[in-house]
């Protein structure tokens, strides 16, 4: 019966950390613009009351907001896309 | 005459193939050029991933269908490019240890991440190589997606078509990516004196 009752509880426990995986995860996808209108807004309902999910929130867009602030614009060299292209015209005996 | 007419029609065709692909593909370098600089960490390492994914793009751009999706095409290139030249000569792959993640995952928590932690501007005294260093840390299954969304701009989509997995997957490393990136981040602009800890009575 005690047995019984541990695998329960395990199954509970389990259950309610995948749970709460899952909805830390959806908050990726809201971060990221991937969640429907209906679950968004679900969503954002749910992280204004709880300070945890708040938190996660916050930390998905800092990551997301500084990786795109800092990298996304940064130009190939020069000199690489000459090379290429003189490789590409070399290579296929390419005129000018 | 006719063996000079048809080398004639050959050498146009080559000029049209270059042409073409000069405006379909020149204008995703820096998109390749920024993951490659971010998968390699190494400059050299980098050029030499663009040139030979470029290089083979042009060998197969007669495959490549027009109006369909060109960065995602060449995204694709790349990702056989790394895995199976440049990945044999360079350094080794790091594995990645899911059960180690998990543990790491687990230690960082939201609950257990401290409330000061959570400051709008955090980061903002952090240099772009300490970033990059950081990013470069992670194991390569996080990096790839946390590059490709937050860097390239990707959607769950096409990453999941780049990395073979389903869209969950990309969500839950995403997610994980994202958290572990923070943490590091954090201990390291704590060490250096960039973000106090406050004090609570």
């Amino acid at each position: 019966m005690g047995k019984t009752k541990d695998i329960l509880k395990r199954k509970q426990q389990i259950k309610m950390k995948s749970n709460s995986e899952n909805i830390l995860q959806l908050i990726t996808a809201l971060v990221d613009n991937e969640l429907d209108s209906e679950n968004c807004q679900n969503l954002h309902a749910k992280i204004k009351c709880d300070e945890i999910l708040s938190k996660e929130y916050i930390i998905q867009l800092q990551i997301k907001n500084l990786l795109k602030e800092r990298f996304s614009s940064r130009k190939s060299p020069e000199y690489l896309q000459k090379n290429i292209l003189n490789r590409i015209k070399i290579e296929n005996n390419i005129s000018n | 005459m006719y063996i000079n007419k048809n080398q004639n029609t050959v050498d146009l065709e080559l000029q049209q193939k270059y042409e073409d692909f000069h405006s379909e593909a020149l204008p995703h370098m820096d998109a390749l050029y920024n993951f490659a600089l971010k998968m390699t960490n190494d400059t050299d390492e980098a050029d030499d991933l663009v040139q030979e994914t470029f290089l083979r793009a042009f060998r197969f751009f007669d495959k490549f269908e027009k109006g369909t999706n060109s960065k995602a095409w060449l995204f694709s290139i790349m990702k056989n490019t790394f895995i199976n030249e440049y990945r044999k000569t360079a350094r080794e792959p790091s594995k990645v240890d899911y059960e180690d993640i998990q543990n790491f995952y687990e230690n960082i928590k939201a609950s257990e991440v401290k409330s000061q932690h959570v400051q709008e501007d955090a980061f903002s005294s952090l240099l772009d190589d300490e970033v990059s260093e950081a990013i470069a840390k992670l194991p390569e299954d996080f990096r790839t997606v946390i590059i490709l969304s937050d860097i390239e701009g990707f959607s769950y989509d096409e990453i999941a078509d780049f990395i073979d997995s389903p869209v969950g997957t990309v969500r839950s490393r995403l997610h994980r990516a994202r958290k572990m990136l923070y943490t590091t981040l954090y201990d390291y602009g704590k060490d250096k004196g960039y973000i106090k800890e406050k004090t609570t009575n």
